[in-house]
């Protein structure tokens, strides 16, 4: 339990949460998840919010998202642990509040027609290629913007391929 | 009539999807293809050139099967319980195919057709029966994401040496059981917001 705890505070640094009110409330490993995962939507929110104000570009959405290396680990967590609904739910929480925001700049950037773009398939093989590529140990904005690129542009492929 | 040489790659590509779905896309062996259906290594070079086109014809396959299970479904299922699972157990291959799919994600074009298929059987008649089973009053989009839950967890714990429709209705049903008791969780109000 100790390292969730440190995990915990680690991840609340930027989130400006205290360590108290969390305390208090531990009386199991589930208990201990399940604050983890609130505090991860309060920060999805967050950053969300901030998302939209300073991203203007595709080639600047990876320059934000490097700024968020541990919220992008803890995302990758959620991923990597889609079997259990909880950690699903907290991160299609995620995927899908950046959705509107992400989509028009990939829309502008590969020059996506208004079908393709909101082809829920699309954005979902987008976001899943994309996190199974992504190295926690290299959250560079070139690193993400690389995968994405190359995720992107396969997808948009097979995309044209089945909608023969 | 279908010709010798169009029977041959019809051949190729029946026993390929099998073997897909039996032993993974890593292990598909072209010796072992050719062998089993009496031709030659020679032969599906002919026909396919390289096996990377020869996995697009496979996924082609899976996409019409995909198709005729959702017009199927959408024709005989009135319930989520136990049709769709009585449903399920008569398209063992194709399961295996798309459980193979699933576990190769990483690949872009396995994940895409995964979630194509998954994303058409729910919009032509599962989501419907799904939300009437559990009595869901969420909007579309929330309910496409408990679907989307319940069938990674299902998906990642589906043990293909056993697809009864009995089995596989059990493992919704706990599966289920522990989404039903996370949307009456505070974090669950909380990501409504």
């Amino acid at each position: 339990m100790e390292h969730l705890i440190q995990a915990y505070k680690e991840f609340s640094k930027k989130g400006n949460c205290g360590i108290a009110p969390f305390i208090s409330k531990i009386h199991s490993k589930e208990d201990i998840i399940y604050n983890l995962l609130a505090l991860h939507i309060d920060k999805i929110d967050f950053i969300t919010s901030l998302l939209e104000k300073q991203t203007n570009s595709y080639n600047e959405l990876f320059d934000f998202l490097a700024e968020y290396p541990v919220e992008l680990k803890f995302s990758k967590q959620l991923f990597t642990h889609r079997e259990n609904p909880e950690m699903n739910m907290a991160f299609l929480y995620g995927i899908n509040a950046a959705k509107p925001i992400i989509i028009s700049l990939l829309k502008s950037h590969f020059n996506l027609s208004e079908d393709i773009a909101n082809f829920s398939s699309v954005w979902m093989t987008m976001v899943e290629s994309w996190y199974s590529r992504l190295d926690v140990n290299n959250l560079t904005a070139k690193h993400m913007k690389d995968i994405s690129e190359e995720t992107a542009e396969i997808i948009i492929k097979l995309n044209k391929h089945y909608d023969k | 009539m279908m010709s010798v040489s169009h029977g041959i790659r019809q051949k190729c590509i029946e026993k390929g999807y099998e073997h897909f779905a039996l032993y993974g896309p890593e292990n598909l062996s072209i010796n072992k293809i050719s062998k089993e259906i009496g031709s030659s290594r020679a032969s599906f070079y002919h026909h396919f050139g390289d096996i990377e086109v020869f996995i697009e014809k496979l996924l082609d396959m899976h996409w019409r099967m995909s198709q005729q299970f959702c017009s199927f479904g959408a024709r005989e299922c009135e319930n989520y319980f136990p049709d769709l699972y009585l449903l399920l157990e008569q398209y063992p291959i194709p399961l295996k195919f798309s459980k193979q799919l699933f576990l190769n994600r990483n690949i872009p074009a396995f994940n895409y057709l995964f979630m194509k298929t998954y994303n058409a059987s729910a919009s032509a008649f599962i989501l419907k029966l799904f939300a009437k089973q559990f009595g869901l009053h969420q909007n579309d989009e929330d309910t496409y994401n408990l679907w989307l839950t319940v069938g990674e967890s299902w998906y990642s714990r589906l043990d293909i040496n056993n697809l009864s429709a009995k089995k596989m209705q059990k493992l919704a049903e706990e599966i289920m059981n522990s989404v039903l008791k996370f949307i009456s969780s505070g974090l669950y109000s909380k990501m409504q917001k």
